[in-house]
């Protein structure tokens, strides 16, 4: 239920190159160890996911992060939720029920896209075109008066 | 006795403002040359004692003083000097009182420069300040007294919490309560521009300097914030858009755009209202940043101790003073139309586009910052509004108007002709982007259409206004601080867009689990921890990484990120260490033990991050150079002073 | 003419709104469960002092019950645990403990050194349970009917008082609507 908007904004913020470099080599392989020795996900793009997902989700202890900049236990515990969801393939919008599930609404970073939250996600746009009506008001009515061109006056002229 | 010498010499301060704020307002109202004449040294005084108190508290933290309970809640005696000063203002009471001396000190500086005003118009000014100074004042002597008793004393202070200890803390709130503060000034000048019934050209050039003054260290003191969230908290990021992160925001946001319409008022004589309106927003604002830190109305890492009273105050206080002026605002601003004609792509129509843009953004962060109150209020539920939707709110009108800063910077006055041919800055809006896609096809290896943009812009935006100072000095014309002043400045603006688009659309952050031994690679760059150690500082201990990075085989540094314990308060803090470069920082923070050695490490590559700094920096450089420009020196007085108290009194509301 | 008006009527509704902010009775971090009304969810944990043994709420179907949250890391914990003494000691409902992000060695002395409220303590080992449950800071006490229902949610330090104004009259209420 993401509008582009927030892919915008995501993309703006959290749009991650994949990492540039191969991992190091890892020890003991295991055909269901879906996490390597770093405790990364193997399969890049579920570690993609796992990586916009986290940043979507708020730390509810210090309220005012993401569970991926969290240092807090709660923060890694819903974490490694996140990553074991992920790879028992969950899909993204299960993982965020689950969440909202037993968190509420505000666990997400940002509210939905829906009905009641339109006032936010639309505030931009409504700003833009307000601004925009502004400016074109302005514009038409000081386009119609003399210019001035005598030198401004350094003294008071009263209002 | 050294604490109640502070309080009592508050509390003669207090009655001093209290003087200042009722012979300069009372006597310029009623005409009276000796009671405006008051004004002055009642600011002179409020100094002395103001300082005086401030003093008695150092004396306090410095002496370990833990008979006083402010100091007992906020030092140690194991914590260095340098951070027992200042920890003076790590909380609620004493940073009120960095507040009130910042506040006097502001008062000074406006009642030393301004003989050349007239007389009338320098009391209400100063009158206005004393409203604001008695106001804090007797806000902290009621509610927030820094000085009270602790019965009995402690044995030893609570200490500074951890993440507090770090010298860019000591400077920041300085520097940021400074601009907060700065900002009084313009609010008691547009204030005593209300009061009299006029506004010219002459209020806007008086006005400029205090202002742009506020506003560059304003712009140092968020950058510092800023900065040492980055190296301190532990996260990398640079900005969160935290409550109170956007109560600083707000005021520069209309501080800018109150600095560019002085310049149009002060030209053309025009937008009066609209610089009037300003001026008591950006002040405003800073009030009510004021009241979101200290009222715990939002929840914020940052906010102090909370308390609904205080709030109560602090409420108050904004309805008289907010109120005040903007009811003053409703009933005097609408005489101050003056017709004056523009076209469009004139410098006035780009400086209006500037001021609707940035008004609206500042806006926008208002709204995202209190719906959720708002929603709880309406009962429409408990919603969260986070970074993804403020990135929107300032992306979305702000790209726009980069693209009008890079031409706009060249349009001339009245009429729309710019002052260099059209061709040349679309020939460097494609330098521009050639620059772009160099940085990131060769830099990173990828493209990112967002952040293209952000880099176009950033380069675009340099390089214009580097057009007119390479103009001139190569025509050997002269280059006034002010026009010298407002390239600087917007050099700085393409700066922070360079480097705020390049960290976030090619930034690497991992969280990791790492043993001793295990290579870790991000960008090119080959994380190596090979061991921890147990480390001991003067009041924490602390486990300490060697994690040697290279870059293709050589070595690049070695970083040794902490994780420390400190004594006293038994918390623990992550230090993180970071290798600074040109062109990238690298970042290693430890996160928890996860047994036999192993931590988990947060590794980043931040590139071009340091660029968001150094570009808010030189907007401040750019900003001391026009401050400082020679027709703002005090010499100059074009100003007609009255001779005599009724010359005075013929200036007041007769004229309207 | 109205555009010289608006900012005055803007702040004036700032001003309304600010004062709904410092409502002392707002509490700014408290969070709305959304169990309430819901299933509880089934935990089959060890008990903490003794593992061979399981402590489940699948054992206390039919009966109002309180779960609390603790940890000896919890310094509010310590603040309840007087109060929860005094309130098991009336002996209304089984108050059942849980422990997590803990130690069980600290967790057994913890109770011996300040005393054991409760019928049974289960032990979360991976702290599952507790996302289960939608704790995220301790100390939280769960209210659930017969049912299975959680009810009410309280989160800070139990007191006396709050257990005589929000749990009690729950509870009766809860066991008249027949569980």
């Amino acid at each position: 239920m993401r509008g582009p908007a927030l892919g915008i904004a995501l993309g703006a913020l959290f749009a991650l190159l994949p990492a540039l470099g191969a991992p190091a080599p890892v020890p003991a392989p295991g055909p269901q160890d879906a996490v390597d020795a770093y405790g990364e996900l193997r399969d890049p793009a579920l570690e993609r996911r796992y990586e916009h997902i986290v940043a979507q989700l708020r730390c509810l202890v210090c309220q005012n992060e993401s569970i991926a900049d969290s240092n807090v236990e709660l923060a890694s515990d819903l974490r490694r939720q996140v990553r074991e969801m992920l790879i028992a393939g969950r899909s993204d919008e299960d993982i965020f029920k689950f969440m909202t599930d037993r968190y509420g609404e505000f666990v997400r970073f940002s509210p939905p896209l829906e009905p009641k939250t339109l006032l936010i996600w639309g505030a931009p746009f409504v700003m833009l075109l307000l601004g925009a009506l502004i400016i074109l008001r302005v514009v038409r009515q000081r386009a119609q008066q003399p210019l001035d061109d005598t030198p401004a006056a350094g003294a008071s002229d009263s209002s | 006795m050294t604490p109640e010498l502070g309080e009592f010499a508050l509390i003669l301060a207090f009655v001093l403002s209290l003087a200042q704020a009722f012979f300069g307002l009372v006597g310029a109202g009623r005409g009276q040359l000796a009671w405006m004449s008051v004004a002055r040294p009642a600011v002179s005084g409020q100094f002395v004692f103001v300082v005086m108190a401030f003093a008695c508290l150092v004396y306090s933290f410095v002496n370990n003083d833990f008979s006083v309970l402010y100091v007992a809640r906020n030092s140690n005696s194991q914590l260095p000097v340098f951070y027992k000063v200042a920890a003076l203002w790590g909380a609620h009471e004493g940073s009120l009182l960095l507040w009130i001396l910042i506040l006097s000190v502001w008062s000074l500086a406006v009642a030393a420069f301004s003989r050349g005003l007239p007389i009338t118009f320098a009391a209400r000014v100063l009158g206005v300040m004393g409203l604001i100074s008695a106001g804090f004042m007797l806000f902290t002597l009621w509610t927030s007294n820094p000085f009270l008793r602790l019965v009995p004393p402690a044995p030893d202070g609570a200490d500074l919490n951890p993440v507090l200890q770090d010298f860019a803390l000591s400077i920041h709130p300085p520097m940021l309560y400074t601009g907060y503060v700065g900002f009084s000034v313009a609010f008691a000048f547009a204030c005593a521009a209300m009061l009299e019934g006029r506004l010219d050209q002459a209020w806007a050039k008086w006005t400029r300097p205090w202002t742009l003054f506020a506003w560059l260290f304003l712009t140092v003191g968020i950058a510092l914030g800023s900065w040492w969230a980055y190296y301190e908290l532990g996260w990398g990021g640079w900005w969160f858009w935290d409550p109170v992160e956007n109560a600083s925001f707000m005021p520069w946001l209309t501080g800018t755009a109150l600095v560019h319409s002085l310049s149009v008022t002060e030209k053309r004589g025009i937008f009066k209202s609209w610089t009037l309106l300003l001026a008591i927003i950006a002040f405003s604002l800073s009030l009510v940043g004021t009241f979101l830190v200290r009222s715990g109305v939002l929840v914020s890492v940052h906010s102090f101790a909370t308390d609904p009273a205080r709030g109560l105050y602090i409420l108050a206080f904004l309805c008289v003073v907010i109120g005040g002026s903007l009811t003053l605002y409703a009933w005097r601003a609408p005489k101050l139309y003056v017709p004056g004609g523009f076209q469009l792509w004139s410098r006035e129509f780009f400086l209006l586009v500037n001021n609707v843009v940035l008004v609206s953004v500042a806006g926008l962060v208002l709204w995202g910052t209190l719906s959720p109150l708002v929603y709880e209020l309406m009962n429409i539920g408990k919603i969260s509004v986070g970074p993804p939707v403020f990135a929107l709110m300032f992306l979305v009108p702000m790209v726009p108007l980069m693209a009008f800063l890079a031409i706009g910077m060249h349009a001339g006055w009245r009429r729309g002709t710019l002052t260099v041919s059209l061709k040349l800055l679309l020939g460097l809006l494609a330098v521009g982007v050639l620059l772009a896609l160099l940085v990131q096809a060769g830099g990173f290896g990828a493209l990112h259409g967002l952040g293209l943009i952000g880099l176009a812009f950033g380069f675009w935006i340099m390089l214009s206004a580097l057009i007119e100072p390479v103009r001139r000095l190569r025509n050997r014309q002269r280059l006034s601080q002010g026009m010298l002043g407002m390239c600087i400045a917007h050099l700085g603006v393409g700066l922070f867009a360079i480097g705020a688009s390049g960290v976030e659309s090619y930034k690497i952050e991992k969280d990791v689990a790492l043993k001793p031994g295990d290579h870790y690679v991000a960008a090119g760059y080959d994380f190596h921890f090979i061991s921890s150690a147990d480390v001991r500082g003067p009041n924490y201990d602390a486990v300490e990484a060697t994690v040697e990075v290279t870059h293709k085989g050589r070595l690049v540094t070695v970083l040794k990120p902490q994780k420390r314990h400190f004594w006293v308060q038994q918390t623990d803090n992550s230090k993180a260490a970071i290798s600074v470069g040109w062109m990238r920082d690298l970042f290693v923070a430890m996160g928890n033990p996860l047994g036999n050695g192993a931590w988990s490490m947060r590794v980043q590559y931040k590139p071009l991050v340091r660029y968001i700094w150094l570009g808010a920096l030189v907007m401040a450089l750019g900003g001391l150079i026009a401050a400082t420009d020679r027709r703002y020196r005090l010499r100059t007085r074009e100003a007609v002073v009255p001779a005599d108290a009724t010359a005075a009194a013929g200036t007041r509301l007769g004229s309207t | 003419m109205w555009k010289f008006i608006l900012p005055i009527v803007a702040f004036i509704a700032l001003a309304v709104l600010f004062a709904f902010g410092l409502n002392p009775n707002r509490d700014i971090h408290a969070i709305p469960s959304p169990l309430i009304g819901k299933p509880a969810p089934l935990f089959k944990l060890t008990d903490v002092s003794d593992p061979s043994r399981i402590v489940s709420n699948a054992d206390l179907k039919g009966q109002v019950y309180v779960l609390n949250v603790w940890g000896t890391w919890c310094v509010a914990c310590r603040q309840e645990q007087q109060d929860l003494l005094t309130i098991a000691q009336q002996h209304v409902v089984p108050i059942i403990g849980l422990d997590y992000m803990d130690e069980r060695s600290k967790a057994q002395q913890w109770l011996q050194q300040l005393g054991n409220p409760y019928n049974a303590v289960a032990f979360d080992t991976d702290g599952r349970t507790a996302i289960d449950w939608g704790v995220y800071g301790a100390p939280e006490t769960f209210l659930v009917d017969g049912a299975g229902r959680v009810i009410y949610k309280f989160i800070s330090p139990m007191t006396q008082q709050v257990w005589a104004r929000e749990f009690l009259p729950r509870i009766e209420a809860a066991r008249k609507g027949g569980a």
